[in-house]
């Protein structure tokens, strides 16, 4: 134990703790220095100040006390005690004024109030230690001084205060008193937890004067019965407790895992008393790897130390507060000895082995538990979000493993209260950490994996406050400012919108969207805010929506631009006062003169009259409405595409009688037919095999994901160039179940033919469904499909052509692979930059694995040139915090996608700096062996 | 052993304490702040193959004549923090007078950065010439880091002896 005054634990139980309080301090105070007050920035500096002198101070005292080869003294722990509870008090009692309740809680990075008692009580508690070991040299005082007796006197002197306190409130009311209780609040606890502990140390000590038996019931109190009760009086497994405390108050620990390691440790440490000197070797080995364990507890309950008083005076259950406490100390005692008989009978250098060997194997089977999720997680996401269609998902995606890592995932962001706010302390953050790089799983789409893979209905789970979108602001004016810049073959026109709030109620939004015509993108954006005319950034989309909604619940400035689906645009600004008008703009990039509907008004964007070529290349053109009127008109034929539901035995049974009427009716043959059967996955399947099927062939998943089943066909289609086009009827007697949930709008280029798909139920129930709304209305019921449609070819140089709709609507064509370049926008002067964004996005559409490779390439471009693309924002934002916190975002955003460079570039990558430090660090170790 | 450690104590903290340092500036850094290493091996890379590069803003240099990018995961940073590590470690613990350790500890960063320049020239280059080769079995991601890890380690053991061997003659010297 009087290893405890090395200098080196100076700096690991002082250094250390204070140093990460004071970074994770530092990052939270340049997040929001610039909306605290000028009280609230001067309680900063001097608590930072206060920090940064600790750990120096301390550090310099461990340096000279490494040179001296001395050790801790008392007066250094009496006043680092003292400094401590100065320390934490001031915290405490200016909390509110340094961490005001105007900034939310989002934008800090967690409880930064629970932080410091994790981290200054270490430094604490090795305080009291020093203390402890000095009073130790003359073990009489201490019995004489402390007792028993005076750890059940303290709790009981504050019972009767409490109870005098209520009648005598004055006390509590003046500040004199205010404070006097707290600094003999913080004093009783220091002296109470001192107490305990030399008790302990005391106890511990005495091992060789005591019986075996009297030893036993010690251990078995200390180490089982404590911790036990502990654990089931937090997980509400006591009736008669329960009733008075909340479950799960430190944390959900009610996974057997927690007792079963807490039995086992238990009786590792009994068993220390009577074990035989042959199995020493692997119970030192089992009781090191388990100490993490016993930590794990000591650091979660570490910062409710303090209140273990109060707990014991209110509930009389503050005791098991301190268990962690005291089993550590116990464990701490029989590692230590079993170490030094390890030492004696082997070497050093084995012991320490053995016992960093040990220390990594309970962290190291926790990561493997939680890992072994992280794949069929992501190939689940990838499954729904992007997919490679090519690829085999249904022998990968284990659904047990998936069902269990949702429900993680549900408990977690269903919020059951707990102090620490998080589902395990620590353990859950190092869960998300390992399978969601640290990003959240949206509800949303939980809910939609869980209906994909387990049929659960959707509509249901989406629940929530969804704000309808207010239609008392309108849109009062516009002016259109267009101008053509010959060097980029790009008109710029500038759209000013003016809004004005109709009611004489504050807070409202102003929210429109609008179709980009295809060839246009936007390319800067303004809004006023108080005045001043403020940029708009460009950001991440998901990291700009996500600081939209934050600001919106707590009615701040925020202006946001963004693509829905497909070219269509959303425009939201909030928030306005009662009668308020205010401004905005954006600028959009377009290749040719065109018009644009802008909630309600139509606008005229750049003139006819500026000569100019038609825009286009080798690869790519433009065709706008007269160009498309020149072209000749074709009849093109279609086949039908049944897509069929056969979640159940039942479903397959009646699609199959449904079949005959719907041939029947629309007089078809069984060779125009292509069949697909659609469940969680999709294939398809001869007339005369699907005839003959008796039970579902999709053995996994209860989803009817027709999503998945619609965007396959199409992509399929267009990339095999056949010469008939498919009609889509799904045949199905629930089809309210099927999830289509993806943006559609964005295929439209692929599919130009339709835009529709239909659905048949029974006899003569054919309905027609929108394909391209998010909504997927049902549109009309009809009685015959439509087998043909006209449509405009268009033939590249090279011969290749391509499907265009007939319609006066600008289209605009890309060949994307040979656009890209192996897949790189390589900037050229005769293609203009945002037509190597679209070629680049259409690749992902095509192929959308590539969008988990390539996608920051992307977010790179639409950066550095300024412009809006699907998977990016324009957002203005009222102050600095809140850019910060959105650049903060977006970086961790960033980093979680995974794949950071194109894969070309793979090869040149450098090995990873930490590989390279262990191989040089086993190249030295076997130096030195050898040597 | 714990003598030495003693002795060094301040300049091995310095210099843990400047490893933290870079590998977090690192973790921000863009290809633009990273030319100091980018340019030099960009010049030498160019200079021994004989092809011209394109300099794409905030990606790095493209050679399009072998279809790779030198950009940020492949500036050697590193090798370079490994190596500058390694010899303020290996040259403070020859010296006796603190201000030799602390020109020591310059020139550890000074010889440090020149080999990885050339270092990581010479990786890319091997890389290079064995993607021409067109071997199927030679295009894996795992083959590339495997040529790098073989690469790195050699010329940091390398290094390692060669100042080693040089320091303790220069020690002797000065003994004498």
């Amino acid at each position: 134990m009087r290893n405890l005054l090395k200098p080196a634990w100076l700096l690991v139980l002082h250094c250390l703790p204070l140093m990460v309080l004071f970074f994770i301090g530092l990052n939270d105070y340049f997040t929001i220095h610039s909306i605290l007050d000028d009280h609230a920035l001067s309680l900063w500096h001097l608590y930072a100040g206060l920090l940064a002198f600790s750990v120096l101070s301390v550090a310099v005292y461990a340096i000279v006390l490494f040179w001296k080869k001395g050790k801790a003294s008392v007066y250094y722990a009496l006043m680092i005690l003292l400094f401590k509870v100065s320390l934490l008090y001031l915290y405490t009692y200016f909390y509110e004024s340094f961490m005001p309740f105007s900034i939310p809680e989002w934008m800090l990075s967690g409880s930064y109030f629970l932080y410091a008692g994790s981290f200054i009580m270490p430094t604490m508690l090795h305080a009291l230690f020093i203390i402890i070991l000095y009073f130790k040299r003359n073990e009489s005082t201490l019995r004489r001084q402390v007792g028993w007796v005076s750890l059940l006197l303290i709790p009981a002197l504050w019972y009767i205060l409490f109870e005098l306190i209520i009648p005598l409130r004055g006390l509590t009311e003046s500040a004199f008193g205010m404070h006097l209780l707290i600094i003999l609040c913080v004093l009783s606890t220091l002296l109470f937890v001192f107490i305990a502990l030399s008790k302990i140390s005391h106890v511990l000590l005495r091992k060789k004067d005591i019986s075996k038996e009297r030893l036993l019931i010690q251990h078995v109190l200390f180490c089982l019965v404590l911790p036990l009760f502990g654990l089931a009086v937090n997980n509400g497994d006591i009736e008669f407790i329960e009733k008075y405390l909340s479950e799960n108050l430190l944390g959900d620990f009610s996974s057997s895992w927690f007792y079963v390691l807490a039995i086992l440790n238990g009786f590792l440490l009994c068993l220390s008393i009577y074990e035989s000197e042959k199995v020493r070797g692997i119970f030192f080995f089992l009781r090191s790897s388990l100490l993490l364990f016993t930590l794990y507890f000591f650091f979660v309950l570490i910062p409710f130390l303090p209140l273990s008083l109060l707990v014991i005076v209110i509930f009389g259950l503050g005791f098991l507060m301190l268990s962690p406490l005291f089993l550590l100390f116990f464990q701490g005692k029989i590692l230590y000895d079993d170490f030094q008989w390890f030492v004696n009978k082997y070497s050093r250098k084995k012991a320490v082995i053995t016992f960093v060997l040990s220390l990594v194997v309970l962290p190291l089977c926790v990561s493997i538990f939680y890992r072994i999720d992280k794949k069929p997680l992501n190939l689940a996401l990838e499954y729904v979000y992007s997919p490679d269609y090519e690829k085999d998902y249904e022998s990968y995606i284990n659904l047990d493993r998936l069902d269990r890592i949702l429900t993680r995932v549900e408990a977690q962001a269903s919020g059951d209260f707990n102090l620490w706010g998080a589902y395990q302390p620590f353990l859950s953050s190092y869960y998300r950490f390992l399978n969601f790089d640290n990003l959240q799983l949206s509800t949303k789409k939980v809910k939609q994996l869980r209906a994909v893979f387990f049929g659960e209905a959707m509509n249901e789970r989406f629940g929530g406050f969804v704000r309808a979108r207010d239609e008392v602001v309108v849109l009062k004016d516009t002016k259109v400012e267009s101008q053509y810049d010959a060097s980029t073959g790009l008109w710029k026109s500038w759209i000013d919108l003016e809004m004005k709030n109709t009611v004489n109620w504050d807070d409202r939004t102003y929210e429109c969207s609008f179709t980009l015509p295809e060839g246009a993108w936007i390319s800067d954006y303004y809004l006023d805010v108080h005045g001043e005319r403020k940029s708009g950034i460009l950001a991440e989309k998901r990291a700009a929506t996500w600081i939209f909604r934050q600001i919106w619940n707590t009615n701040k400035d925020p202006g946001i631009l963004y693509y829905l689906d497909g070219n269509r645009i959303a425009l939201k600004v909030y928030p306005f006062l009662a009668g308020e008008q205010r401004t905005t703009g954006f600028e959009i990039s377009h290749l040719a003169p065109l018009r644009l509907n802008l909630d309600g008004q139509d606008l005229q964007l750049g003139s006819a009259s500026t000569a100019q070529d038609r825009p286009g290349g080798e690869d790519w053109v433009y065709l706008d409405g007269a160009a498309k009127g020149e072209m000749e008109r074709i009849e093109q034929k279609a086949y039908i595409h049944l897509l069929v539901d056969v979640r159940s035995d039942s479903a397959l049974k009646s699609a199959q009688r449904n079949l005959n009427s719907f041939l029947k009716e629309q007089s078809l043959h069984p060779e125009q037919l292509k069949i697909s059967l659609v469940g969680t996955y999709f294939k398809s399947i001869s007339y005369d095999a699907f005839k003959q099927l008796n039970v579902s062939k999709l053995s996994s998943g209860q989803g009817f994901f027709l999503e998945r089943a619609l965007k396959k066909s199409i992509i399929d289609h267009f990339k095999s160039g056949e010469e008939k086009y498919p009609v889509f009827v799904v045949l199905s007697d629930e089809i309210d179940d099927a999830i289509m949930e993806g943006d559609f709008r964005q295929l439209s280029f692929m599919y130009p033919q339709e835009d529709k798909f239909y659905h048949y139920k029974s006899e003569a129930s054919l309905s027609a469904y929108s394909l391209w709304s998010t909504e997927h209305q049902k549109l009309e019921d009809i009685e015959m499909l439509d087998t043909s449609a006209e449509v405009l070819l268009y033939e590249f140089a090279d011969g290749s052509n391509r499907i265009l709709k007939a319609d006066s609507k600008p289209s605009l064509l890309i060949k994307e692979s040979p656009l890209l370049k192996n897949g790189l926008m390589l900037e050229d002067a005769t293609i203009p930059v945002p037509v190597l964004a679209q070629a680049k996005w259409q690749e992902f559409i095509l192929d959308p694995e590539k969008k988990n490779r390539d996608y920051l390439d992307l977010i790179r471009f639409s950066f550095e040139h300024r412009l809006m693309t699907p998977l990016t924002s324009f957002i203005v934002l009222e102050n600095a915090a809140q850019e910060a916190i959105l650049l903060k975002k977006q970086q961790s955003l960033l980093k979680g996608e995974p794949n950071f460079d194109a894969g070309e570039v793979t090869g040149m990558s450098e090995p990873s700096f930490y590989l390279m430090l262990l191989l040089l660090v086993l190249c030295w170790l076997l130096k030195n062996k050898f040597s | 052993m714990n003598q030495m450690m003693r002795k060094n104590a301040v300049f091995y903290l310095l210099g843990l304490t400047m490893a933290m340092f870079f590998k977090y500036w690192y973790s921000a850094a863009t290809v633009d702040e990273l030319s100091f290493l980018l340019s030099p091996v960009n010049k030498l890379t160019s200079l021994l193959t004989g092809q011209e590069s394109v300099y794409q803003v905030s990606q790095g240099h493209y050679f399009q004549a072998f279809n790779i990018i030198i950009n940020k995961s492949c500036s050697g940073f590193n090798f370079f923090t490994l190596c500058s590590i390694m010899l303020i470690f290996l040259s403070v613990g020859y010296l006796n007078n603190w201000r030799h350790k602390a020109i020591a500890f310059g020139l550890s960063l000074l010889l440090a950065f020149g080999s990885t320049i050339l270092v990581n020239t010479c990786r890319i280059y091997v890389s290079i010439k064995l993607k021409g080769l067109n071997i199927a079995a030679l295009e894996g991601a795992y083959v590339h880091q495997l040529i790098g890890v073989c690469f790195f380690l050699f010329f940091l053991l390398m290094l390692y002896f060669v100042v080693k061997k040089l320091l303790e003659n220069t020690s002797k010297l000065i003994s004498l």
